[in-house]
């Protein structure tokens, strides 16, 4: 295992080069630190956008959650992120570029300002990325602990440090930077290998009809509930155009066309790369491994019994790219909630510019050390698990985001009750605390919608000026 | 529709156009039809993953191209 740990070394020390360089650069203001000066180019995000998404569950957890669930299920969970991605570049893509602000609680806060918004969005969302984030370690530390015999506690070690490191010190232009090189990675191993199964078998076709005739479950849906498929679906679209990882990318762009180009170009790298996954490597695994104990190890066998040791390692650096380049998105959008959206509004004005940087790096570490803590003990099938975790984000700011920028009669009243409604009631039926039978998120979605209506309707109506305000961010 | 923004005709139906085939891909028929070993919604679902992208970005292009 020496030739793959030497690789994963190399890459490792690469990401720490990359953040040491861009510190030089962002330490300086807020703006290149969190927004990478707004000077990102159109090829560069959409392969930076790719690779935030594509995390860990895009490579290990995909796979394991086909294995254990079916294709068509799994289907369901990840074209709800790719049409998300349509829906964010119609309809919050463009306002929120021209709004040029650094984080989604920026905008909700500027267009519902109340303290309940301010306060509340970023605690929603440091709750839900400090659960996405564990899910990305289990996914390095399994990765680590199959490929280069390395415990999977010390995986995590290493990989958090590494990540704390360069997010810390380099801001958004060492995540730009490290997750170019990190998708392109990815996308080179998963579609790599899907081809060369493929050329194996013959067609996807015929890899799907060998493996459906021994394992029919692989293929089929009618026997789960339609909510739970429909939840996924609905979860990721509409977290898609809120969610603040993605929302920070849509700000780092050059201009509003700009960020709509490269929501499009990511998708539809990352629906290659997923459709190859599901469509060639989990049925081939499915025939060669049908009795996984963690369904979540299929790739890293597939890779192990196909493939010699360079291609491995090279597979290996593929998984933590993957996990790396969402988590480290993740935990800048984490730490932004707290340094720059709760802090950084309550120092404003009183705070130098090196005291905020010392608070953006410290929230940082903090935030990645808890997540370690945490991920030594962690929870089965991550891509469930992140997802309920992220259904909280899409519950709460969907609405209240989508109305923001369209509606004129949405108003504070109506922000509010969407914000904290469509949180409420999420938390309650994904809790099992009321069991309605219905996707937890559906029946959120529509009890957020229900109070930006009521209280549109029936509140106060909207200032003359903030309409004037949102209808310029449409221009 | 004065309570709402104003959105260019092309990405309304762009829109539009992408609810209807993801409402199309869920009804429950194609959750027991099967083709090549799997439901039909799973390929519907897979078709999506790739009409939704081109879609959109065929309209954005064509917009920032053709008058608004």
């Amino acid at each position: 295992m020496l030739l793959e740990r030497i690789l994963v070394g190399v890459y490792l020390a690469a990401c720490i080069g990359i953040g040491i360089w861009a510190s030089r650069k962002v330490l300086t203001s807020g703006s290149e630190y969190w927004v990478a000066g707004r000077r990102i180019g159109t090829a560069v995000n959409s392969m930076a956008i790719m690779a935030a998404l594509a995390s860990g569950g895009s490579i290990i957890g995909v796979m394991g959650l086909a294995y254990a669930q079916g294709i068509p299920a799994t289907l369901a969970l990840f074209g709800g992120s790719v049409v998300g991605f349509s829906l964010a570049s119609i309809l919050v893509a463009r306002p929120l570029r021209n709004f040029g602000k650094f984080t989604i609680t920026d905008f909700l806060a500027f267009r519902y300002p109340h303290a309940l918004v301010r306060y509340l969005v970023p605690i929603l969302i440091v709750i839900a990325f400090t659960i996405y984030i564990v899910a990305q370690l289990k996914a390095a530390g399994i990765a680590a602990e199959a490929l280069l015999g390395i415990p999977y506690n010390t995986a995590l070690a290493i990989a958090t440090v590494v990540f704390v490191i360069y997010v810390s010190f380099g801001g958004m232009v060492a995540i730009t930077w490290t997750d170019v090189i990190q998708g392109l990675l990815m996308v080179l191993v998963v579609v790599g290998t899907a081809a060369v199964l493929v050329w194996q078998v013959g067609s996807p076709v015929e890899i799907m009809r060998q493996a459906t005739a021994v394992a029919p479950e692989l293929g089929q849906v009618a026997h789960r509930p339609v909510s739970s498929y429909l939840g996924y679906f609905v979860i990721w679209a509409t977290a898609i155009p809120v969610i603040p990882h993605i929302v920070m990318r849509v700000f780092t762009a050059r201009d509003a066309d700009s960020a709509r180009m490269s929501l499009n170009l990511s998708m539809l790298v990352y629906s290659v790369m997923i459709l190859a996954a599901v469509l060639a490597i989990v049925p081939v695994g499915r025939l060669d491994f049908p009795g996984l104990q963690d369904a979540d190890e299929l790739f890293l066998r597939v890779m192990e019994t196909q493939f010699p040791p360079l291609i491995r390692g090279i597979a290996v650096a593929a998984v933590l790219a993957a996990v790396m380049s969402t988590t480290d998105a993740l935990l800048l959008a984490c730490s932004s909630a707290i340094a720059h959206d709760i802090l950084g509004g309550a120092m404003r004005g009183r705070a130098s510019e090196r005291t905020l940087s010392l608070v953006r790096i410290v929230t940082t570490w903090v935030i990645g050390i808890a997540a370690l803590l945490w991920a030594f003990s962690p929870p089965e099938l991550i891509t469930q698990f992140y997802t309920a975790g992220v259904g909280v984000l899409s519950s709460s700011l969907f609405v209240p985001t989508v109305a923001g920028l369209w509606w004129k009669r949405a108003n504070l009243a109506g922000g509010v009750g969407a914000v904290v409604s469509g949180a409420v009631v999420y938390m309650v039926v994904q809790l099992g605390i009321i069991d309605i039978g219905v996707a937890p998120v559906v029946v959120a979605l529509a009890a957020s919608a229900a109070a930006m209506i009521l209280g549109g309707v029936f509140g106060p109506r909207e200032s003359r000026e903030m309409v004037g305000n949102i209808e310029a961010l449409h221009r | 529709m004065k309570s709402f923004f104003p959105m260019r005709r092309r990405e309304g139906a762009t829109l539009a156009f992408l609810i209807a085939f993801a409402t199309f891909a869920f009804i429950p028929v194609w959750r027991t039809v099967e083709f090549g070993g799997m439901a039909v919604f799973g390929w519907l679902i897979a078709a999506l993953m790739l009409i939704s992208p081109t879609v959109t970005l065929v309209a954005f292009l064509r917009r920032r191209r053709g008058p608004r």
